[in-house]
């Protein structure tokens, strides 16, 4: 899969979790640059993006991620 | 050897002094000596527990990464292997980690709970059913054991998910448990974050703008807790201690003037020890960001004890939320109910066990689970659920997030439910709190004529280095809460009152170090009729 389509993909994921149609993440989105991303809706965010992907983020990752670049770098590694 | 004490001062600058002459490579032996001597000033049988506990971390952390190279090698012995048969060998491997995590885990908070709170458990049990049973009467809570057990559990998870390499030296763990600038009250360091900045070859010398900036910070850390907390607390204590004597205006100025104790004690405590850490050159975890401006308890938290709630997300929460059987139940609420509440309610039940072990980490009673733990749920809670509505009303009244006034009402707003919580986190029990509440309402009117004789009384019974009017003592008290609030205010402006000084000619800054000096010489709670009082996160 490439980046494009996973970015597609991941898109759709992130506005679904955060209820908005306008949002747009790349390389280096963090979760200071998203309204709402804070760590009540992570492992929302993560299981979402885990469904969507057929992929599973261990522990280490989920709490060590620092942007969605790394996100996208496990996805295209794994998916 | 209590940090306000001359002792502590003294040896804390021998250790300064001995640190800097050893070179680089061997700074951290230095460490852990001055570590384990700072232990034993305080308990002599404690720093065994401590030891072991450290020996059993860094025993379980070196046969987790065994396990994980052992997985490794398999792998690329396998590599021609089935996915299925590969995925049954990772989680073997991983069980077998997951069983030196447990290892830790159990002998850590076995260690907290049997110390902490199996005695308080035990008496209450008796008390109720009038059974026998021992109430651990004998042990003594070891110091740092909530602080450092969790430390240290920490370190044995990040090894397990790869975050943390195995310790090879057994003697670098004990440090990491023992290190005498957190172990009494934080801030809980990651083992990635401390460790790299003691255990290093680099030499780093002491620059004289370093020395300067970290000397102003330690003063300002007495100021908070000698000038701010430990007077203001006279009242609090006083008021808490005989509320029953109290009522109206009386007990409102005690409990606000528990909510200063607490901040500049806890904050106090953390710019003296972050502020000798910067004296090593060792940058420690930042607990607190300007809490009071907070617009809801849940960016609140994220201000107040930054530390604790951060291991709590990374090593509770989550795990939590990410846990086999919460993410089932989640997926079978969307099957059934919809994505909202699919979404929504195994966040708030990890949420609610998260805040209820915040609760039990500070204390047994009741009063602490209530106030830390469960009060705050119920207040995150409540603003989540009812966010759409306040949205609208916001959107109705035209009220922009960026409005000053707004802002300042969300900030005092959640100042106030902050204050409440505390009545109950500071009484000696939960009833304590209820009946301490109700008679704040016990007075006709405000009960400020009142007000006069119960300052007094509580100077007359207390004593303190302030004589005076009973008005005095709430100029003080108001002086105490702007000066808080004011350097509180640069900082969110992202100033700092350091900075700014150290631009200033030479004379300007010699008068502002004699006024901080003096400040604390004047104002300062001490002298031989002081009892030089504990911080109040100690005894957590």
């Amino acid at each position: 899969m490439s980046r494009e389509e996973i970015y597609e993909r991941l898109n759709a994921v992130f506005r679904d979790v955060f209820d908005d149609e306008t949002l747009t993440v790349n390389d280096s989105t963090t979760a200071h640059d998203v309204e709402g991303w804070d760590s009540l809706r992570h492992i929302t965010l993560l299981a979402a993006v885990e469904d969507e992907f057929d992929i599973e983020f261990s522990m280490g990752q989920t709490v060590s991620m620092k942007n969605v670049g790394e996100m996208v770098d496990y996805i295209e590694k794994e998916a | 050897m209590s940090l306000t004490s001359i002792a502590f001062l003294a040896f804390a600058a021998v250790v300064l002094f001995v640190y800097y002459l050893t070179p680089g490579k061997y700074r951290w032996a230095v460490l852990l000596v001055a570590s384990i001597a700072f232990y034993i000033s305080f308990s002599v049988v404690g720093i065994i527990l401590l030891i072991v506990l450290s020996l059993v971390a860094y025993f379980c952390a070196l046969q987790i990464e065994k396990t994980q190279k052992r997985q490794e090698m398999w792998l690329t012995e396998h590599s021609d292997t089935d996915k299925e048969t590969k995925k049954a060998a990772k989680r073997r491997f991983k069980g077998v980690q997951r069983r030196y995590v447990i290892l830790t885990i159990v002998l850590c908070i076995g260690s907290l709970f049997l110390l902490k709170y199996y005695g308080p458990f035990a008496s209450e049990i008796n008390r109720l059913f009038g059974t026998r049973f021992w109430t651990a009467e004998n042990l003594l809570v070891p110091l740092g054991i909530s602080f450092y057990s969790l430390q240290i559990i920490g370190y044995v998870i990040d090894v397990s998910r790869g975050v943390a390499t195995a310790e090879r030296n057994p003697l670098k763990v004990i440090l990491y448990a023992s290190f005498f600038l957190s172990i009494m009250q934080g801030p809980f360091n990651r083992w990635n974050d401390l460790m790299p900045q003691i255990v290093t070859e680099e030499k780093k010398k002491l620059e004289f703008r370093q020395f300067r900036l970290a000397i102003l910070r330690i003063i300002w850390g007495y100021i908070k807790k000698m000038c701010i907390a430990d007077q203001v607390g006279l009242i609090a204590s006083e008021v808490f201690g005989h509320y029953e004597k109290y009522e109206g205006l009386g007990l409102l100025l005690g409990i606000f003037c528990f909510a200063v104790q607490l901040y500049a004690d806890f904050s106090g405590y953390m710019e003296i020890v972050n502020g000798i850490g910067d004296l090593l050159g060792i940058k420690m975890s930042e607990n607190f960001r300007q809490p009071f401006f907070s617009r809801n308890i849940s960016e609140f938290w994220q201000k107040w004890h930054i530390s604790l709630g951060a291991w709590l997300k990374d090593y509770v929460f989550y795990p939590l939320l990410k846990s086999r059987w919460l993410q089932r139940f989640g997926k079978w609420l969307t099957k059934h109910f919809g994505k909202g509440l699919g979404r929504r309610l195994p966040t708030y039940i990890g949420m609610l066990i998260l805040w209820t072990l915040i609760g039990a980490w500070h204390g047994a009673g009741f009063n602490y689970v209530f106030s830390v733990g469960l009060l705050q749920f119920l207040y995150i809670f409540l603003g989540e659920i009812t966010a759409p509505v306040s949205e609208r009303v916001k959107k109705f009244l035209h009220i922009k997030d960026s409005n000053f006034f707004w802002h300042a009402f969300q900030s005092i707003r959640c100042t106030v439910l902050m204050i409440f919580a505390w009545v109950f986190f500071n009484s000696r029990t939960f009833m304590d709190a209820i009946a301490m509440l109700g008679r704040i309402f016990a007075v006709q009117g405000l009960g400020f004529a009142q007000l006069k004789s119960q300052i007094n009384s509580v100077f007359l019974s207390e004593g303190t280095t302030l004589t005076g009017l009973w008005q005095t003592w709430i100029l003080y008290v108001m002086l105490c809460t702007a000066v808080l609030l004011l350097a509180d205010a640069i900082h969110e402006r992202g100033g700092s009152v350091r900075l700014w000084m150290e631009k200033r000619p030479y004379v300007v800054r010699l008068a502002f170090y004699l006024a901080l000096t003096f400040t604390i010489l004047i104002f300062g709670a001490y002298g031989s009729q002081y009892n030089s009082s504990d911080f109040i996160y100690f005894q957590f």
